[in-house]
């Protein structure tokens, strides 16, 4: 915009720069252009002046004699010719002799009648003038101070070095005024043409007026006073994004405020929560209104300090927090979440940046909202190769997401009984990454639930091929988000003939808090044949009364446990118990983790059911 | 001193002031150079215009009678016969009062040319301030 307002300014600065060179030019044109036809007149008068010397010579050969002055008859002669001279331009000519007092008399007058000296009679004249052509002997050309002459041509006739005549020549005033008469239509025009101009120069001002007053009008969101995406379309082209951080912030359950106090109050508060952020943000930030309720904030970031930042959103969520919005006699609180991108550097794009503030925002909501999540690990996290959101969503949509499965042995027999399904992300270079790096940050989102429906095809798609049986993973969340678990059952249902070979592994690192849900959809879940598998029992928040609560027919004993079996009698005392109240409870049991021979030994030793680990067989690819 | 003050006065009156104020002026100049002894010289003129112009300078004042005036100024040709001193408005009408105007003021070319006749000067015992002795002619 500024950049736009420059140029504007530029384009009319020059424009207002021809403009008054051409006013000037014009005064030089027309000065020229007088001095030019001045010029003109005085060379042909001064021809004409020369002509008559030569008649006066013809005519008294001798020179100017007593003789000369009594002669009336030559004298008159040449008085008619002089005469033929007068022009409306060449007002008066005449010749002047100088007497012994040094006064100018007539000679020969070729004026008008009315105008005409007679032969003999003093003219008094600007004697220095005169004086000095008479001395010199030179032409002389001077503007006069007269009412009517403009202009005295003097030229001197001389005899053998001596002047005795001035031939003079008065220019009539009509010559300036002619020329000024011929050159005003060429004013006139140049006139026009910067009417003209100075007309289209308003218009063209009057254009940019209305187009920076268009484009601020698109530029801002005509609710919240915010500004809009087509403003953060040209923000993010315009600006270095790396001197900012990103905030995106949404206003916590802001659909339930429409939904219970209507569309007006919602709107007021979008209101005020812009108002809010002017209020607390400075010049130099900028809030955008992203999406209905999601604002985006670019906050001046260019002493690069994390910590002032981190106050001032603080400040921001705080105020918004604290303020009572008042509709009609109500009273409303609100409190927004906010996902705080504070090292956009990082990313390769200014869109990505800003995916990352909302992921940040997602993490913020999904963990209880009315809070402030920032990225000061995300290097860390980029060094650990995680993937956001994007990354996982493209490796979905291009087909890189698929199932690796590890075999579990029966300990008894030694033989493959089933497999374990375990996601994984291909990436663009054919590294194989592991859940840990992708599944995170995706949790609580549609993409999660688009991998697992797709987790939970693909493994139905291989028991089918190959008829073997598999376990699968997933959350106790997975079984209580509704939209998620009529997923899962959609995908049991259409495979129920298949149903008994899949397990399902339930983690149970999660608190559990609604049993009545999850004994309801483990229930509807068994009632297809699959198993339930409580997975890496032994590690974090184990639960006991989960076995009275939720029918569990295997137990995965956490790898943290069996892999230092061989050499912890504590782990090895742990396993133990843990098949004791496996075998009580009629629960088979699976050890993970099995990495070497000697652990398998043990696993036989303890007769744990089954086995699973890198010494029996790593994730792979299944062939059909 | 006085002469170039009196071109100067001419320049300048005829630069910036009206062919009028130039004229007056110069009459002014003229009328107190020939009658430098008078505190009021009463004038005459066969103008109106002339009369209108000249009354309002100080030191002059018009008189109906051209027998009462001291000084008449005469623009065009007639058979006027009074004691006052004469002078002409055109180079003409002094070649017609020869013998009696003291001298003439006119304008020609553009210029104003002034002309005093020194043999009626002398008649009427007027003698006129160096500034003024470049406009006499000895001989007419």
């Amino acid at each position: 915009m500024r950049r736009f307002s420059k140029l504007y300014f530029f384009v009319v600065l020059v424009i207002i720069a021809i403009i008054v060179y051409m006013f000037v030019s014009i005064d030089k044109i027309e000065n020229e252009l007088r001095s030019n036809i001045q010029n003109i007149f005085i060379t042909q008068a001064k021809s004409l002046a020369s002509n008559i010397e030569t008649k006066l010579k013809r005519t008294y050969p001798e020179g100017i004699s007593k003789k000369a002055f009594e002669n009336l008859k030559k004298r008159i002669q040449l008085q008619e010719s002089v005469e033929l001279l007068i022009t409306p331009v060449y007002q008066y000519v005449y010749v002047l002799y100088k007497d012994k007092n040094g006064n100018y008399r007539y000679f020969v007058d070729g004026s008008p009648f009315e105008e005409r000296g007679e032969f003999d009679q003093k003219l008094d004249v600007d004697k220095s003038k005169w004086d000095t052509v008479y001395d010199t002997r030179k032409d002389l050309v001077f503007k006069q101070n007269l009412e009517t002459v403009w202009t005295t041509l003097l030229h001197p006739v001389a005899y053998c070095d001596e002047t005795e005549l001035i031939v003079a020549i008065d220019f009539s005033m009509k010559l300036p005024l002619e020329v000024t008469e011929t050159i005003e239509p060429l004013k006139t025009l140049f006139v026009y043409v910067f009417v003209a101009i100075a007309v289209l120069v308003l218009i063209v001002l009057f254009q940019i007026f209305s187009s920076i007053k268009m484009k601020k009008q698109s530029y801002i969101d005509p609710l919240t006073g915010a500004y809009n995406r087509n403003f953060l379309r040209d923000f993010i082209t315009a600006h270095d994004i790396n001197s900012f951080a990103i905030l995106m912030v949404d206003i916590d359950h802001f659909k339930q405020i429409n939904d219970n106090y209507g569309h007006k109050v919602g709107d007021m508060v979008l209101r005020d929560v812009a108002h809010l952020f002017g209020e607390c943000l400075r010049q130099e930030d900028v809030v955008v209104r992203f999406g209905g309720e999601e604002f985006l904030i670019f906050l001046k970031n260019e002493a690069k300090n994390p910590e002032e930042l981190l106050k001032v959103v603080k400040r921001l969520h705080a105020t918004i927090e604290r303020h009572s919005f008042f509709y009609d006699g109500l009273v409303l609180k609100v409190t927004v979440s906010i996902g705080v991108n504070l090292e956009p550097h990082h990313f390769k794009s200014t869109s990505d940046a800003i995916k990352h503030a909302d992921e940040l925002l997602y993490t913020a909501k999904r963990t209880g909202r009315n809070k402030i999540v920032t990225d000061s690990g995300y290097q860390q996290r980029c060094e650990n190769n995680k993937k956001s959101i994007y990354e996982t969503k493209e490796a979905l949509e291009e087909g890189r997401i698929l199932c690796y499965y590890q075999p579990i042995i029966d300990a008894k027999t030694d033989t493959i009984v089933k497999y374990e399904a375990l996601v994984r992300m291909i990436d663009k270079d054919d590294t194989v990454i592991g859940p840990p790096f992708f599944l995170q940050n995706i949790l609580h989102t549609n993409l999660y639930n688009e991998l697992t429906k797709l987790v939970v095809h693909e493994v139905f798609a291989t028991i089918k091929r190959t008829s073997n049986a598999i376990s699968l993973n997933l959350n106790f969340s997975d079984i209580v988000d509704e939209k998620l678990f009529k997923i899962i059952i959609e995908e049991i249902e259409a495979n129920k003939e298949v149903a008994d070979k899949l397990t399902v592994e339930l983690l149970e690192y999660e608190v559990l808090e609604n049993y009545e849900n999850v004994k309801k959809n483990i229930s509807k879940i068994r009632s297809y044949g699959v198993r339930i598998a409580l997975d890496d029992f032994g590690s974090g928040y184990a639960n006991y009364t989960v076995f009275k609560e939720i029918d569990i027919d295997i137990i995965k004993i956490d790898g943290s446990i069996i892999k230092d079996i061989e050499t912890s009698e504590v782990l090895y005392d742990i396993a133990k118990s843990i098949v004791v109240l496996a075998k009580s409870l009629n629960i088979e049991t699976v050890a993970e983790f099995v990495h070497s021979k000697g652990v398998y030994e043990k696993i036989k030793e303890l007769d744990i059911t089954y086995a699973q680990g890198f010494y029996l067989g790593k994730p792979e690819k299944m062939d059909y | 001193m006085k002469n170039v003050l009196l071109i100067a006065l001419l320049s300048f009156t005829l630069l910036f002031g009206s062919k009028i104020e130039t004229e007056k002026k110069i009459y002014d100049t003229i009328i107190h150079a020939v009658l430098p002894n008078y505190e009021t010289v009463r004038l005459w003129s066969d103008s109106k215009v002339l009369l209108e112009e000249l009354g309002s300078l100080r030191g002059i004042q018009v008189v109906n009678d051209v027998h009462d005036a001291d000084i008449a100024i005469v623009t065009k040709r007639s058979d006027l016969k009074c004691d006052c001193l004469l002078f002409v408005t055109s180079y003409p009408l002094l070649k017609r009062y020869k013998n009696r105007a003291i001298g003439g003021f006119f304008w020609q070319k553009g210029r104003p040319n002034i002309l005093f006749l020194q043999p009626n000067l002398q008649k009427n015992g007027i003698e006129l301030p160096p500034s003024m002795r470049q406009f006499v002619e000895d001989d007419f």
